[in-house]
């Protein structure tokens, strides 16, 4: 079998961010507390995560499709969530919801999103950036 | 005494220096691991995205064919036997060989060699039926060729060339 040596295919969070991300927490793994960073880094949840996931500046989150948090307000600039979150979500920049996710919470996004229509998403979307700026457009 | 640079900050390091290959090792490592990761999370997001996609058609066609579905499934389940049947190895195959028009062209059946069948082959390694192989057909003809294990003869309205284990062949033409 082929070894995948891309991520998934996304189209709004830069490929070059999920490459680079540089803290993982693997399937299997129970992982109770929160993450907090003030540098531009990313975080790959593959097991269970039990807390927040903040980056002060920039950030890329990757809730893989095995991955689960709970009770969590993640907030980052790209958030690319293909499994199961429970929470908040907050996406300075970028928010990639695939086929494969399910969120029970709210997100809000400040630029650009995409839903897969095979998503399920239970709360509230909200677009938080300007928006007479969008319809001058 | 060498120059003093008074910039330079000593300091006791609490961890051995890492070595720049070592440093190496761990981004490979870091990329292995995310690769593996890629690995699982395309095979866990395409099944549970297809199975999404099936029930999502199956819930909104299911309930409009689904009354006409039953009927389906009925028939499926009753000619599957039938079906069975039919491919089973004891049942008669039949090879259908065409003879065009005004031809003394030596035809050979079909790749598939009639089971229980006693051969004979030219040099050539072609089956020859020699009913067909002589004489000049005035018209088309469709004959069909049927082999049978147990060597019992077949009646039949269809023109058909009986072949036994002699290979000595009376046609049986009628006419379309």
């Amino acid at each position: 079998m082929k070894i995948r040596t891309e991520p998934s295919t996304t189209r709004l969070v830069p490929t070059d961010r999920l490459s680079a991300i540089s803290s993982l927490i693997a399937e299997g793994a129970v992982f109770d507390g929160s993450f907090q960073t003030s540098r531009d880094l990313g975080i790959k949840v593959d097991g269970t995560l039990k807390g927040n996931i903040s980056f002060d500046i920039g950030g890329t989150i990757h809730i893989g499709a095995t991955g689960v948090v709970e009770n969590t307000r993640l907030e980052a600039d790209y958030i690319f969530i293909e499994g199961k979150v429970v929470g908040t979500v907050v996406a300075r920049k970028a928010l990639e919801i695939t086929g494969s996710a399910t969120l029970l919470g709210d997100a809000s996004y400040d630029e650009v999103m995409d839903v897969h229509p095979r998503a399920r998403i239970r709360g509230k979307i909200e677009y938080r950036g300007d928006m007479d700026a969008s319809n001058r457009n | 005494m060498g120059p003093k640079f008074s910039n330079v900050q000593q300091t006791t390091h609490a961890h051995p220096r890492t070595n720049f290959s070592q440093l190496m090792d761990t981004n490979s490592l870091r990329e292995a691991a995310l690769q593996a990761s890629w690995q699982r999370d395309h095979q866990v997001a395409r099944r549970r995205t297809i199975w999404r996609w099936a029930m999502f058609w199956g819930w909104k066609y299911g309930r409009k064919f689904g009354i006409a579905l039953v009927p389906v499934a009925i028939i499926c389940y009753l000619a599957t036997p039938l079906w069975l049947a039919m491919f089973s190895p004891n049942v008669v195959s039949k090879q259908i060989v065409a003879v065009p028009a005004n031809s003394t062209v030596l035809v050979s059946p079909p790749v598939a060699k009639a089971r229980g069948l006693q051969e004979s082959e030219d040099e050539t390694g072609m089956i020859l039926v020699p009913a067909l192989t002589l004489g000049t057909a005035s018209d088309h003809r469709l004959k069909v060729l049927q082999a049978e294990p147990s060597g019992q003869q077949q009646n039949s309205s269809n023109q058909r060339l009986r072949a036994t284990s002699n290979i000595q062949t009376s046609p049986k033409e009628s006419s379309p």
